[in-house]
């Protein structure tokens, strides 16, 4: 079977050739995943933000040395893993105290948490809520490889050997960093994965 | 092929199935790869079933509205910081090549000169040669030496023309 044509590597073909419009609209598709595995990598709202934007800057300055060897979303998140790597690494050579007071909310900016712990309503949406919180204190506990590795598993676009490629493993070490990330959220979330609510979760 | 391996094949790719999306129900019903020794074996795929639809179901974290805005902001401001770099380097590079240019124009035309000039000395010396050459050929052509021994015939030979004399009445 003939492989599909990728439509981003010809929008980036003319962001080579300096189309801005072709540019937004890579940067429309790509905003919220690239912000999805971005947020859960630094943790800080703010500073996710600007990684994100960052991201997308570096894709236009990288425009030139672009070849389509390759899904343009392996190239995207491969930079996106890249930059925030850099920003972890930062962190360590610079550990920073967290300010006590969160910062004032911005009118376009909403409150930034990443939990949806504020919708009131029936005991389920609650159960819910805490599940996804669980999940994302978990997921942010996981070494940074099986993080990586099982939030580049929401993203459909992306294959098993394209995962790998972003994180630059083979095909095998990728499959084992999903299994053990996996592993180990099973063990944490336990109680809530047994329990009711995660059970009645409708199955598409 | 022995029939564990392919049971654990089988496993294998049910598992993969799941790590990215939810089984349907009718996929959970199948039963798995190898037999199910124990309940706690059924409950794995539910577990792996639901961390999965858990994971699908994690929030779209928050993006700024004008998160594309900013970034084509940000693009031109990349731009415009490159853009001067450019010129300037063009400025350099003129700047450069014009200091070196002029003087070796200036030597490249002085050479020239000199070579048409050396040039041209050789062709007219060959030319002043060639005539001498020529006015020597037409030697032959004179009195043998011996004739020049007798004074009356070099005064004869030597004196200026006689005027016409009759051509003159004539004009006159």
């Amino acid at each position: 079977m003939a492989a599909q044509p990728d439509p981003d590597v010809a929008l980036m073909l003319r962001v080579q050739r300096g189309d801005r419009a072709a540019f937004a609209a890579l940067v429309d598709k790509y905003k919220q995943p690239v912000m999805n595995l971005v947020g859960r990598t630094v943790g800080d709202p703010h500073e996710a933000e600007d990684i994100a934007q960052n991201v997308f800057v570096q894709v236009f300055k990288s425009a030139r040395r672009y070849r389509p060897t390759a899904r343009f979303s392996t190239w995207l998140f491969t930079i996106a893993r890249n930059l925030c790597l850099n920003e972890l690494r930062r962190r360590k050579r610079h550990p920073t105290e967290p300010l006590e007071a969160p910062p004032p909310t911005e009118p376009e900016h909403p409150t930034r948490q990443w939990s949806d712990a504020t919708t009131p309503g029936p005991t389920q949406a609650l159960l819910q809520a805490e599940l996804v919180e669980q999940i994302e204190r978990a997921l942010a506990e996981l070494p940074e490889a099986q993080r990586t590795a099982l939030l580049l598993c929401r993203e459909e676009e992306l294959s098993y050997d394209e995962i790998a490629a972003v994180l630059g493993c083979s095909l095998s070490a990728t499959k084992s960093l999903i299994h053990r990330g996996r592993e180990t959220l099973k063990r944490r979330l336990k109680p809530y994965l047994r329990g009711e609510a995660a059970g009645r979760s409708r199955s598409d | 092929m022995k029939k564990s391996d392919m049971n654990e094949s089988r496993d294998q790719q049910r598992r993969e199935i799941v790590w990215r999306r939810p089984l349907h129900p009718a996929e959970l019903a199948e039963p798995a790869g190898r037999p199910v020794a124990s309940p706690d074996q059924a409950v794995d795929w539910q577990e792996e079933n639901r961390l999965t639809l858990a994971l699908t179901r994690l929030p779209n974290l928050p993006v700024a509205s004008n998160f594309t805005a900013r970034v084509l902001v940000a693009v031109e401001r990349e731009d415009a910081h490159l853009r001067p770099v450019a010129t300037a380097f063009a400025d350099w590079l003129t700047a450069r090549v014009w200091r070196w240019l002029a003087p070796s124009a200036a030597v490249a035309l002085i050479l020239a000169g000199v070579g048409l000039a050396w040039q041209w000395r050789q062709v007219t010396s060959r030319a002043t040669l060639a005539r001498d050459i020529a006015a020597m050929s037409r030697v032959s052509e004179l009195a043998p030496p011996e004739v020049f021994a007798e004074f009356e015939i070099i005064n004869r030979l030597g004196g200026p023309p006689l005027p016409d004399e009759e051509l003159l009445a004539v004009m006159q």
